[in-house]
């Protein structure tokens, strides 16, 4: 089993520390932008011209609660227009707020600006804080053990997946099939976030889920979240953080609801829209430069783990349908001969291991995985209740 | 001398003046008169208000001590209520051979910081705060049995004016860890009118901690037992128990009761005249801790919260660990505090003109922290 050693743990500490965001709380009057800011990637901060980067001008028209398109749309097309009207929205908000502050974020590493945001919404703690944390939940559980932990230095991100030593298995699943249980800590641009994990060990797989919180085994007791966010940095905050992983681990990590949900996924074909899905978000993440090897690259992925997908297309195409001329609506009806939990373990593969394919961000696939698989608890897989149609 | 004037109450203040200050009123406060003048048995029942108001009107006649000529007499007239003040160096000073009581409980890191473990230090005056039903007197009587647990020679008192023969007898059922707690009950003097009298005696200085329940309880009884005005009674007790630390070197510990709302009840002269103030209270969840609004033995001690339960002895068990663990988030906060302050600085120091440090090829601008990025932009 792949487990993150000691020296890989103070490796990525130094790494994630080194590259920590920078950030500071202004007053909203000491931002200004100028005509000229989209053409420059350049504001005024307390007088100062500061550098920001790409995305910045969105994140302030998300903070601003302008619309995202057509801000993208403005701003191709700078003319002034935007810079006003951003000023505009910014005055209208400091009216709102008060005069209050904003946080502002920088990657000290490209010396710019990258975001902006409420400073009540920012509740995440240093990586520096994160990697103590760590140390104390590992010593704190001395069953669980650091499975793996995925990070972006650059983007200030960072997951560091925990798997509890307990082996489970669940009526239905077949013999083979075991699971270990943990929880993943989330570090984002903003937030510290815990999210389920669990990993099945015929192929040591890692699919972070969040089933929505509920009762464990039907045993009130010993409910838990299965997602939460840290509620700030204050003492108080970071204890009932803490108390959430104490209450998960008195669960065995094992989420509510996922013995059925891992039935359903079993048991019920994926429509041709999941694994279209699915498909194509682990192709946009081959990363290669040459065109030839990377059309091959994203041919072998759509035959080796998405099968159903290819089959389905031909099905449709001898019934003398087109199948490209089909909306994602028309797709979620029509059933492929894989199963969800098919499509789940090959998300989770691609996500967790070396296929021979170099792929960006792996661990977004281990995440859309998961929410496919928690599709099923709530919404329902798109054929989940097909039968009843014919009812 | 004071003209004897006015109405008959008005006349015993004015005649008062004469007797005792020689027909002049004192530079002195008009409440430390006006306890004085509480003193002196009279038919009459005297209030604040109306000595206040008299007192007035004869230093408008003229027989106020700053208004007296020194001419007139010769020298300036001594009052006996202006006293010389006593400044003596700190290191010259005689102080009380103070003692200091360990439970052998966690408590006592509370209680003062000054040495090793802590511990209740005698030459004290500890007010003990709580809603009812808390647990004030549970505590408070498990801190002088585990005092004497550790150290059998200390010699402890419990004071309890509320607590008849019978009801101590249920509570010891309850709590047999008092069983060895030498107890005085006031209500065995409350009829015979000795109460003043046998709280003198208590307070003499032959007891190393004296546990007083409760300072408002006993207020009421001096008041009804002796006739005695509200200031009169608190002003009594408290320079008592102060008297007792002061002098004496005992620690006094004296449980008053709370407000409804949770606010403290008594005199501002109380409230500042003690070295700590421990409330007992319930958290939202219900769960019972102490902790330390004010003390100045154990200043590390104060804001943190020991939560308690009671053993099936009625004994009081302090949860440690959850001490611990309170202890080691306000350290984890403490440090993310800094580090986001960290960041703020690294933040300020790349865009902000911030010191940083000089790198080996850094442009002038760089250097200052000035990130002038842009420029060839702004010169477009």
């Amino acid at each position: 089993m792949r487990e993150v050693t000691n020296n890989q743990f103070n490796e990525i500490r130094s790494t994630l520390t080194a590259n920590e965001h920078a950030t500071k709380q202004v007053p909203i009057s000491a931002i200004k932008l100028t005509d000229h800011s989209f053409a420059t990637n350049q504001i005024e901060i307390g007088g100062q011209p500061v550098k920001v980067s790409q995305g910045f001008f969105l994140r302030l028209a998300s903070m601003l609660k302008m619309n995202a398109s057509l801000t993208r749309e403005f701003m191709k097309n700078d003319n002034g227009k935007v810079a006003a009207a951003m000023m505009n929205a910014l005055n209208e908000y400091r009216r709102t707020a008060g005069g209050k502050d904003v946080l502002v974020i920088a990657n000290p590493e490209t010396r710019e600006v990258i975001d902006i945001c409420d400073p009540k919404r920012y509740r995440r703690l240093t990586n520096e804080s994160l990697f103590d944390m760590t140390e104390r939940i590992m010593n704190e559980h001395p069953s669980l053990t650091i499975e793996t932990i995925d990070l972006s230095p650059n983007g200030g991100t960072a997951m560091i997946n925990f798997l509890n030593s307990e082996e489970v298995g669940f009526p239905g699943a077949g013999k083979d099939e075991f699971f270990k249980f943990g929880f993943s800590i989330v570090q984002t641009s903003k937030d510290t976030i815990v999210e389920t994990y669990n990993q099945r060990l015929v192929c040591a797989n890692g699919l972070r889920v969040s089933l929505g919180s509920g009762a464990i085994g039907g045993n009130n007791a010993i409910n838990f979240e299965e997602k939460f966010r840290l509620g700030g940095t204050e003492a108080d905050d970071i204890r009932t953080f803490l108390n959430r992983v104490d209450a998960m681990k008195n669960a065995g990590f094992v989420p509510g609801g996922f013995s059925s949900a891992i039935q359903s996924a079993i048991s019920t074909k994926a429509s041709l829209a999941e694994v279209e899905s699915a498909m194509m978000l682990a192709q946009r993440k081959v990363r290669e430069e040459d065109p030839q090897f990377k059309k091959n690259f994203i041919d072998t992925l759509g035959r080796n783990y998405f099968d159903g997908h290819r089959d389905t297309m031909a099905r449709l195409a001898q019934k003398g349908m087109d199948p490209y001329k089909l909306n994602d609506k028309q797709k979620s009806f029509i059933k492929t001969g894989q199963s969800v939990w098919d499509v789940v373990n090959s998300l989770t593969y691609l996500g967790s291991n070396n296929s021979g394919i170099e792929l960006d961000s792996k661990h977004e696939l281990k995440a859309e995985a998961g929410y496919l698989f928690a599709k099923g608890t709530g919404a329902g897989f798109d054929l989940q209740f097909a039968q009843y149609a014919q009812l | 001398m004071i003209e004897i004037k006015g109405g008959r109450k008005e006349q015993v203040v004015r005649q008062w003046f004469n007797d005792a200050h020689d027909g002049i009123v004192p530079r002195a406060k008009v409440l430390d008169m006006f306890n004085e003048f509480e003193l002196v048995p009279k038919d009459e029942d005297i209030s604040y208000g109306l000595f206040n108001g008299v007192i007035k009107k004869i230093q408008a006649e003229g027989h106020g001590a700053s208004s007296v000529s020194t001419s007139d007499q010769g020298e300036p007239r001594l009052i006996h209520s202006v006293v010389e003040p006593n400044i003596i160096r700190v290191e010259d000073m005689e102080f009380p051979n103070f003692g200091l009581f360990r439970t052998g409980k966690k408590i006592d890191d509370l209680f003062s910081d000054h040495e090793e473990g802590g511990g209740l230090y005698g030459g004290t005056v500890n007010i003990v705060i709580g809603e009812s039903g808390v647990g004030k007197s549970t505590v408070m009587l498990d801190l002088l049995a585990s005092v004497v647990e550790q150290n059998p020679e200390a010699k402890i008192l419990y004071i309890s004016s509320e607590m008849t023969r019978n009801d101590i007898m249920f509570y010891y059922k309850k709590t047999p860890a008092i069983g060895k707690v030498p107890t005085l009950l006031l209500m065995d003097y409350v009829k015979n009118g000795q109460l003043a009298s046998v709280l003198e005696k208590s307070f003499n200085g032959e007891h190393d901690i004296i546990l007083l329940d409760s300072y408002q309880d006993v207020l009421v009884k001096l008041k009804e037992v002796h006739g005695w005005k509200s200031t009169k009674a608190e002003s009594w007790l408290t320079n008592m128990m102060i008297d007792a630390a002061e002098k004496c070197g005992n620690a006094v510990l004296a449980i008053q009761h709370m407000t409804k709302g949770g606010q403290y009840v008594g005199s501002t002269y109380l409230k500042h005249a003690t070295t700590a103030m421990l409330e007992i209270r319930f958290d939202l969840s219900g769960a019972r801790y102490i902790e330390f609004s004010k003390n100045r033995r154990g200043g590390s001690g104060t804001g943190k919260r020991l939560y308690y339960k009671l053993d099936e002895e009625g004994a009081v068990v302090y949860d440690v660990a959850r001490f611990a663990e309170t202890e080691e988030m306000r350290n984890f906060e403490n440090v993310e505090t800094l580090r986001q302050q960290d960041l703020t600085n690294r933040f300020e120091s790349i865009f902000l003109g911030g010191a940083r440090e000089v790198e080996d090829g850094d442009s002038v601008e760089e250097a200052i922290g000035l990130d002038l990025i842009g420029v060839e932009e702004s010169e477009d």
